[in-house]
């Protein structure tokens, strides 16, 4: 009888999860696979949630594949690290806690780009340290494989999803991130650095910004000190050599190059301005570089 | 004669009522026994979550704990030979007696509480991060989340669990081998004492006097209340 009620009880508080149907859109990827689906749960030492990859084409052709966690109604906040291999898929410091009076959203990493998709194993870490707690999972991983001949290349990370601050307040956010490659008339070429995001803590005087060690790597790319980019980049290599690109909601840095090369394996981090040490959140987003 | 005594006089009754008896306290002993083996993996199971806190499955604490133990380790050590002095090492490891017993004793004491109270403490502080131990103790839910709201926040509590692995540590490594020294001291103080002709022998054949004393008086004390009867 208790048995029965408890089971009752803990099937209200996690909610019934569904397949996820082929075709269904989650950001802009319209997905052709799911692994694992329904999704799964990651159940241990009193964290419990939900994870999934998918897999598909994006809403303007290219691959896509996106890896998402959705926190159980009233499951502590949840560090979680999600790797494949050495590659990394979602790095959280923490999963929102949902108080359970609404369905608990989705957090989503989705990532664009020319290539292919695979099916490899992957290990979901979470608790203290992100590590406490381990479960292997078979995941959809993506194979990037960009043009770098062709007129115009792209690869971009969108990310979307409640992100909880160092003072315990949840922050809903929703950008992308996109490293772009423009060949103009003459072969003349430049690479193109941008965020779009209508999150007003990513825009002027926000609370949260973006590092990519893009800038780190090539100085000359830096975007000017301006303390209202998305993009935070340390005073030491602030540089006006790129120019400014701005449209309604995006933010870019553009940058005349001879040669390139692609990076497969940056990340960028969303951390707070005022402790832009501890990343809140860390996913994959490879870049074009220069090549000096 | 009472039912009772006839019972007593017959020694068939006698013997079945002993036997009785005999079964009924066995089937006691076996009953409670049953409990309490029932009760012994409960038992075993609290002593198992007590000792494993689920903090321990992060390979990450693990190595921090690990390094403020090997210091605590050294800290220890190096305590435990600068109180005891290195001589009075060699001495005892050549079987002499040594000096310092005084302050032998106080470490044995001091570390053995700076490893208690590091221990209790350490356990509290591992427990801080367990869900199941903040469900039952919601006021530290903001402890809970402060620690697991990010990798400076995770480090901060790997660092002091690594101090208090650390302290506790030093306080075994210094105390243990303090109290054993101590305790091997006063060992080697009492048998001294004891050697024929020693003081503590004097004083043991001075009670043993006193005790012969002491029959002879009680037994005169009789005969004059006898002889006091007689009279």
């Amino acid at each position: 009888m208790w048995l029965v009620a408890w089971g009752v009880a803990q099937s209200g508080s996690t909610g019934a999860i569904e397949d996820t149907p082929i075709g269904a859109r989650t950001l802009n990827c319209v997905v052709d696979e799911a692994m694992p689906n329904p999704p799964e749960t990651a159940a241990e030492g009193g964290f419990s949630f939900f994870y999934q990859s998918l897999a598909g084409t994006a809403t303007d052709g290219r691959v896509c594949t996106v890896h998402r966690v959705r926190n159980f109604a009233d499951s502590p906040p949840t560090p979680v690290r999600w790797r494949a291999g050495d590659t990394l898929l979602i790095d959280m410091a923490r999963l929102a806690r949902c108080d359970g009076s609404s369905p608990c959203e989705w957090f989503a990493v989705a990532r664009y780009f020319d290539g292919g998709f695979d099916r490899g194993p992957s290990l979901l870490g979470f608790g203290l340290n992100a590590d406490a707690f381990e479960v292997g999972t078979q995941s959809l991983l993506a194979v990037t494989d960009p043009d770098l001949g062709a007129l115009t290349a792209s690869v971009g990370t969108e990310v979307a999803g409640t992100v909880v601050t160092a003072d315990g307040r949840a922050l809903d956010v929703s950008f992308t991130v996109k490293s772009r490659l423009v060949r103009g008339d003459g072969g003349a070429m430049s690479l193109i650095y941008e965020v779009v995001t209508t999150t007003p803590e990513l825009g002027p005087g926000g609370e949260l910004a973006l590092v990519w060690p893009v800038f780190e790597s090539v100085a000359a790319t830096a975007p000017p000190d301006d303390m209202d980019a998305p993009f935070l980049v340390s005073g030491l290599v602030r540089s006006a050599a790129g120019s400014i690109v701005l449209g309604p909601d995006s933010y870019g840095v553009e940058l005349p190059v001879q040669e390139i090369a692609y990076a497969p394996d940056l990340t960028i981090s969303l951390v707070e301005r005022v402790n832009p040490e501890e990343a809140l959140l860390v996913v994959p987003m490879p870049a074009f570089l220069p090549v000096r | 004669m009472t039912t009772r005594a006839r019972r007593k006089g017959n020694p068939l009754i006698s013997l079945g009522s002993r036997g009785y008896s005999l079964v009924r306290k066995s089937l006691g002993l076996y009953g409670t026994a049953v409990a309490l083996i029932q009760l012994l993996p409960a038992g075993v199971a609290l002593l198992v979550v007590l000792l494993s806190p689920t903090a321990l499955l992060s390979p990450t604490l693990r190595r921090w704990l690990l390094a403020g133990t090997l210091v605590g380790s050294l800290a220890g050590m190096v305590l435990f030979a600068s109180r005891a002095g290195i001589s009075n090492i060699r001495k005892a490891l050549r079987g002499e007696r040594i000096s310092r017993l005084a302050s032998l004793t106080r470490l044995a004491r001091s570390g053995a509480v700076l490893a208690l109270v590091c221990a209790a403490t350490l356990r509290l502080h591992l427990a801080v991060v367990d869900v199941g131990f903040i469900e039952s103790f919601e006021a530290l839910t903001p402890v809970f989340d402060f620690y697991l709201g990010g990798r400076l926040a995770a480090m901060l509590f790997n660092a002091i669990a690594a101090v208090l692995g650390g302290l506790l540590l030093a306080g075994v490594v210094a105390a243990a081998p303090a109290a054993l020294l101590a305790r091997r001291e006063s060992q080697r103080v009492r048998q001294a004492l004891s050697v024929p002709g020693g003081p503590l022998q004097a004083m043991d054949e001075a009670l043993k006097a006193l005790d012969s004393a002491k029959s002879a008086l009680q037994l005169a004390r009789t005969g004059v209340i006898e002889a006091a009867q007689d009279d």
